[in-house]
């Protein structure tokens, strides 16, 4: 009887029990490997840019459950006290360890180093900086045109003033609402990874416009027709610079999905008859031919794209010409595909979705009449 | 020479608050980014009488403050709190917070331990980051200067003038920092300084707080002579996650959990049948230590459970989404269907720089430091006593974060920088810097100082640090605990023989100012054998450090008489 309880209570105990026994050696049903750490290490003051560079591989007895700050931690301790690199809580909320393991950006605190190994089959990991960042040493990134693009979408609520004796009163739908980007930890991963950034350094990033959004959705703040209109302004580099290649969504570690964000800006900004840019009448152009004949017209595609643009308008005609003569001309008559009704019912059906959806700006349109100092 | 009113150091909640509240050229020094401060750690909410689920007053807060303190707290500094505290929760829903909301709308509240009411505001189970990054946001907003990655080495604090009771009135006139990206050293000069340094959690192995967390402001008062005050009250947190440390936050009992020991029972039952798990924090750990001490610990070992299986995966999700989310990466347990392995942790500290209620550092008793202020965690106030009740860490930090900037400005109208009289101050902190980094362990300092070529300057230098070596000797920690075959053991052992005999040789060389043989002095390069044509022996007495005794024998000389040496 005793026999039993025991083997039940150990039953009871392994189920329970951490995986994690890092700081405790000697623990029986620990699986170790070894693992190779091959290290990124970046030194500024070398006088040539390739001796900047250079690749340390440092292997480690690494139990089941160790993160990847952890193993860091001990090579700088024990290997190689100069191993340099952002971290503080352990706990992944303040977004310093940012780091890019087998070429993703991830937070080192967090990951575990078994689970690496086995996605990739391979005991070697690879630890490089976060990229789209000047490097300053090692694994450390200079963030400051990460922060600097977080400080041009101006996040803070911006009020006229006129505050309420207590607090404003937002409904649990409204506050919903802005739970996925408050729980953005400003780690960097999104921009790191961020494949416009890689050809366009001036695009603001899937953060700073995740942040935008929230200010967007926020019921407090009374500027954001304003806001929606600088985001969308071609000149900004603001939402439509994104390619929608899912690669934030995909690198977040707290799930903050900016790409959605910033779908959900240029909607908003659609919505509220912000179109006179060419990714929204681009936009427009591609979702109505798909809306009358089941796919896109290619003949009115790029003019309605261009706009009302005389420049534009001439830098498409030699193309234009050119698939004249090659014989490319895509037929002028826009003929429906087979289904091309079914279609359309879909699109009905979306866009009575669409308008229950739609963001309720209250402030006046003749925003440019007020104070500006007030900000 | 950089020059600022008021310079901030430490970028957390109190620091960016005060910043928001300062006037004049302002900046914030911090050693990390400021959203990577520990505030943004705090998971469980920041307590004010709002009274948004049940009436409730200022004057039960306070009583449940002092109660829960053990009678420590300074009651003025806790009435100027609690009552500021409604305010101060609706100016920072104003700026932008994302409080968690009541089905009606308003700013919900949810119990903690040790309160008569459901009096903490949150937001969801990340209400430090909640409010830190809106803060960050007004900084960025007001364009407060961000001295981020700086480290203070040293405040600027010299005497003006007498006090009262006839001791010199201390004033403090700025800081010098290290840019820890470029490795320079500055003097910035300020009228006014605030420390907002954080705690020092650092020093114990089980703890909840972050790297960062090295208590570096009360050091920095050390060095100039201040006092700190009731540093013998250390918070242990009762639920800390098993062998990591990590804070699993207390609104978990908030919201309902249990603590279970190894019999299955709820052993607070015990300890505080009426608030049971949200007994205040002393009382939870020391039941939990009681509990395991008992040997009824989960399977005799030493954590017990803290369950949440009865709440359900919905209000889980909904309430604690990241004490779910923290239990999966770190421990791989899901809590809806587990129960977490939990110990008590160091958490949090209730003494530190002393200070009036307005924030002004004490030099002593009586006597405060000139334009040196002091807020949050490393301040004492005191308004925590001897125990702090859950969320009224963030309330302090920004209730006096808040009014250590209004002080500030006021104390900045009406006066001037100070000359700063020491001009070596700087120098002297690169010096150390410099002598930090070039420091060797004692081979290297050996094959340096005292090899082929000798002087007099290099040999006082390895001496100097052969000393120090000898002291850090003392405190060596040793990594391998065991009894058989402790190579470990024995290389301690073997370095401590090292270090005696090196600082012989040094002493030795030093001391023969000739070159003679394979002893050659740069600064005595000939033999000398009127004077040292003998043997030295060198000893030491062990209690007197600095009783060399030098003894000298006679060079045995039969046949050949010494001539000069030429091959």
């Amino acid at each position: 009887m005793k026999d039993k309880k025991q083997e039940e209570h150990k039953k009871e105990k392994h189920k329970a029990n951490p995986k994690y026994i890092f700081s405790k050696p000697g623990a029986k049903d620990a699986k170790t490997k070894r693992i190779k750490f091959k290290i990124q290490r970046f030194d500024a003051a070398k006088d040539k840019k390739e001796d900047a560079v250079r690749y340390d591989t440092f292997e480690l007895e690494v139990k089941e459950g160790t993160t990847l700050l952890d193993c860091l931690d001990l090579i700088k301790w024990r290997h190689d006290g100069s191993l340099t690199y952002r971290r503080n809580c352990k706990n992944s909320i303040c977004g310093s360890c940012s780091m890019k393991v087998n070429k993703r950006t991830k937070l080192a605190c967090e990951t575990q180093v078994h689970k690496i190994t086995e996605t990739f089959c391979s005991d070697e990991i690879l630890i490089e900086p976060m990229g789209n960042m000047v490097p300053v040493k090692d694994l450390v990134v200079d963030m400051g045109n990460f922060w600097g693009a977080l400080h041009a979408v101006k996040p803070w609520i911006i009020h006229d003033g006129n505050f309420p004796e207590k607090e404003f009163t937002m409904k649990k739908e409204e506050a919903k609402k802005l739970d996925a980007v408050a729980s953005c930890i400003m780690c960097g991963a999104c921009y790191s990874d961020c494949n416009t950034l890689d050809v366009e350094k001036r695009f603001l990033g899937p953060a700073a416009l995740a942040h935008a959004l929230r200010y967007v959705d926020d019921p407090r703040d009374t500027r954001k027709k304003e806001r929606l209109r600088s985001l969308n302004k071609p000149g900004n580099h603001g939402v439509w610079d994104c390619t929608h290649c899912f690669a934030c969504i995909q690198v977040c570690p707290m799930k903050v999905a900016p790409m959605e964000q910033i779908l959900k800006i240029r909607k908003y900004a659609q919505q509220s008859g912000i179109i006179y840019t060419s990714g929204a009448r681009h936009h427009k152009a591609f979702s109505d031919g798909v809306k009358h004949a089941g796919w896109i017209n290619e003949v009115t595609l790029p003019i309605k794209s261009v706009g009302l643009n005389i420049v534009g308008f001439f830098q498409l005609a030699p193309v234009g010409m050119r698939m004249y003569f090659k014989g490319k001309m895509p037929d002028i008559w826009h003929k429906p595909i087979v289904g091309a009704e079914e279609i359309k019912k879909i699109y009905l059906e979306l866009e009575k979705k669409e308008m229950s959806n739609k963001l309720d700006i209250k402030e006046p349109e003749l925003f440019e009449h007020r104070n500006p100092n007030k900000e | 020479m950089l020059q600022h009113d008021i310079i901030i150091i430490g970028g957390g909640l109190a620091g960016m608050r005060a910043a928001i509240e300062a006037k004049g050229s302002v900046a914030i020094i911090s050693k990390v980014h400021p959203l990577r401060s520990h505030s943004c750690a705090a998971e469980g909410g920041i307590a004010a009488s709002i009274g948004n689920s049940m009436q409730d007053s200022w004057e039960e807060h306070m009583y449940d403050t002092v109660k829960g303190s053990d009678f420590l707290a300074d009651q003025d500094a806790v009435e100027y709190m609690v009552k500021e505290a409604p305010g101060e929760i609706f100016d920072l829903e104003h700026m932008g917070v994302i409080f968690s909301r009541t089905d009606d709308g308003k700013i919900a509240q949810r119990n903690f331990g040790g309160y008569s009411k459901p009096r903490v505001c949150y937001a969801t189970d990340k209400t430090g980051h909640a409010l830190l990054h809106e803060l960050y946001s007004q900084i960025l907003k007001k364009g407060v200067k961000v001295y981020e990655e700086w480290y203070v080495l040293k405040l600027i604090i010299e005497p003006e003038g007498i006090n009262e009771d006839g001791s010199k009135q201390q004033v403090c006139k700025g800081v010098i920092a290290l840019d820890i990206k470029t490795g320079n050293i500055e003097l910035i000069q300020a009228k006014a300084v605030l420390l907002a340094t954080g705690a020092y959690g650092k020093c114990y192995k089980t703890t909840s707080n972050d790297y960062a967390s090295t208590g570096d402001g009360l050091a920095l008062v050390l060095k100039e002579g201040l006092p700190l005050q009731d540093m013998e009250f250390v918070q242990i947190h009762p639920t800390g996650l098993y062998q990591i440390g990590l804070l699993v936050t207390e609104a978990v009992r908030g919201e309902g959990g249990y603590l279970i020991n190894d019999k299955g029972q709820r052993f607070m039952e015990k300890y505080a049948p009426s608030k049971m798990e949200l007994a205040p924090r002393d009382i939870t750990s020391r039941a939990i230590e009681s509990e395991i001490l008992a040997g009824r610990g989960i399977g005799g070992k030493d954590f017990v459970y803290l369950d949440l299986r009865h709440l359900g995966k919905e209000k889980i999700m909904e309430k604690l989404p990241f004490v779910h989310e923290m239990c999966t990466k770190q421990m791989h347990i899901d809590v809806v269907t587990q129960p977490i392995p939990i110990r008590p942790t160091a958490h949090y500290s209730m003494g530190g720089i002393p200070v009036t209620k307005e924030c002004e550092v004490l030099q002593d008793g009586k006597n405060k430091v000139l334009g040196l202020y002091a807020a949050g965690e490393c301040a004492c106030i005191s308004v925590h006593g001897a125990n702090r009740l859950g969320a009224n860490s963030l309330l302090e930090c920004v209730v006096f974060g808040k009014r250590a900037g209004r002080v500030m400005n006021l104390f900045c109208a009406n006066s001037e920088f100070e000359e700063v009289y020491n001009e070596e101050l700087l120098e002297e902190e690169k010096k150390k810097i410099d002598e930090l980094l070039n420091r060797d362990g004692l081979q290297n300092t050996m094959e340096k100082y005292c090899w082929l070529l000798r002087d007099d300057r290099k040999l006082k230098f390895a001496l100097e640090i052969v000393h120090d070596l000898q002291k850090v000797y003392t405190q060596i920690n040793i990594d391998d605990k065991s009894r058989t075959f402790n190579t470990n053991l024995v290389e301690v052992l073997e370095l401590g023989s090292l270090l005696k005999f090196s600082e012989i040789i040094v002493l030795s060389a030093l001391n023969r100012k000739e070159s003679r043989g394979s002893h050659t002095r740069a600064d005595f390069p000939k033999r000398d054998d009127l004077k040292y044509l003998k043997h030295f022996m060198i000893s030491k007495n062990e209690d007197e450090a600095s009783s060399i005794k030098i003894d000298e024998r006679p060079v045995v000389i039969t046949k050949h008489q010494p001539e000069e040496r030429k091959y």
